[in-house]
């Protein structure tokens, strides 16, 4: 897809993993994150249920399928259409009970919270903008604030909104542009020394303390940030 | 003249960290910090570029990540569900 060199902060070339790592994490900083504190799990009680063991499978990412899931949640969006509302649960759901099986829930609350996480993706479908995010991200962010609100009773503290839904008719190479790096990225991350990938991986099921991800550094987000930057710039500029 | 339009015209200085910002992201900050953040996110387009840039790291985590099968037979289509 992209012949641009992946991001700055990279030496080299991209596929090199000991010139990746150049930038990340030393061994020891690796070594030294402290033990995670559990505590924070304690409201999530053991299902009584006893349900029969699931596989969970290793499944390699293809973040170039992208470009298909937006199709099928603008199909969704535009159309309310329910095979591809079908096709997007076939793919998110297991991904996201599993991201919060890991995450300490168990398995009949993730079960529950994954079907809540779609259906908010289908009531809330009229929000979602292909500039702004990705449908993985999207879906990720629904999760993370459905497991939030299940965690405590007040809901995190949002930024002010910046009114820029799908009435401010999306531009379609801005879309297409804010997708590729999200491949972009998408890969660089998988392609990470696995002892940092899986740092990252315990920040966001919500294994890390706040001064446990100050060790995570040099995360290769300087492109997409630019392109969402910019995007911000556009939208202020038409606001103003 | 709005807060934010306010504060627009001056230069913010100062700016989040990383370890924040990703904090946010994850949604595994503590209470009081998510409050100072999402203030400072309505108010500072270049932090807030970049906490929508660990969102999509969450997205990638997500789309990477493993796969848990989800129960046969409570298969809910979202359009029978009546709001509750």
């Amino acid at each position: 897809m992209s012949k641009k060199p992946l991001f700055r902060r990279f030496r080299g070339d991209p596929n090199s993993r000991s010139l990746r790592s150049a930038d990340m994490l030393t061994e020891s900083e690796l070594f030294d994150v402290p033990t995670i504190s559990h505590a924070r799990r304690a409201h999530v009680r053991l299902s009584a249920v006893k349900e029969p063991q699931r596989k969970i499978s290793k499944v390699t990412a293809t973040p170039d399928d992208t470009q298909k899931w937006i199709d099928l949640m603008i199909a969704l969006r535009d159309h309310q259409d329910r095979t591809a509302f079908v096709q997007l649960f076939e793919h998110f759901a297991p991904r996201v009970k599993a991201f919060l099986m890991r995450g300490g829930m168990d398995r009949g609350k993730a079960e529950e919270c994954a079907q809540d996480v779609m259906t908010t993706l289908w009531t809330k479908a009229h929000l979602f903008d292909p500039t702004r995010a990705s449908v993985a991200t999207w879906v990720f962010t629904i999760a993370r604030n459905r497991r939030i609100d299940l965690a405590r009773k007040d809901r995190r503290p949002e930024p002010e909104d910046l009114d820029w839904g799908p009435a401010s008719e999306p531009d379609q190479s801005e879309a297409l542009a804010l997708q590729e790096d999200t491949e972009t990225l998408g890969r660089a991350i998988a392609a990470l020394p696995e002892k940092q990938r899986e740092l990252i991986e315990k920040a966001y099921f919500g294994d890390l303390s706040h001064s446990e991800i100050a060790e995570i550094t040099g995360l290769p987000l300087g492109t997409i940030k630019s392109r969402i930057r910019l995007a911000l710039d556009r939208l202020r500029h038409a606001l103003g | 003249m709005r807060l934010d339009e306010k504060m627009n015209m001056t230069t913010i200085k100062h700016h989040l960290t990383d370890a924040l910002l990703m904090g946010y992201a994850a949604g595994t900050l503590p209470e009081a910090f998510s409050l100072v953040v999402a203030t400072h996110l309505s108010m500072c387009d270049e932090c807030r570029a970049q906490a929508a840039s660990f969102d999509a790291v969450g997205g990638a985590v997500l789309e990477g990540g493993e796969t848990v099968s989800m129960d046969a037979g409570v298969w809910r289509p979202p359009w029978r569900v009546s709001k509750a």
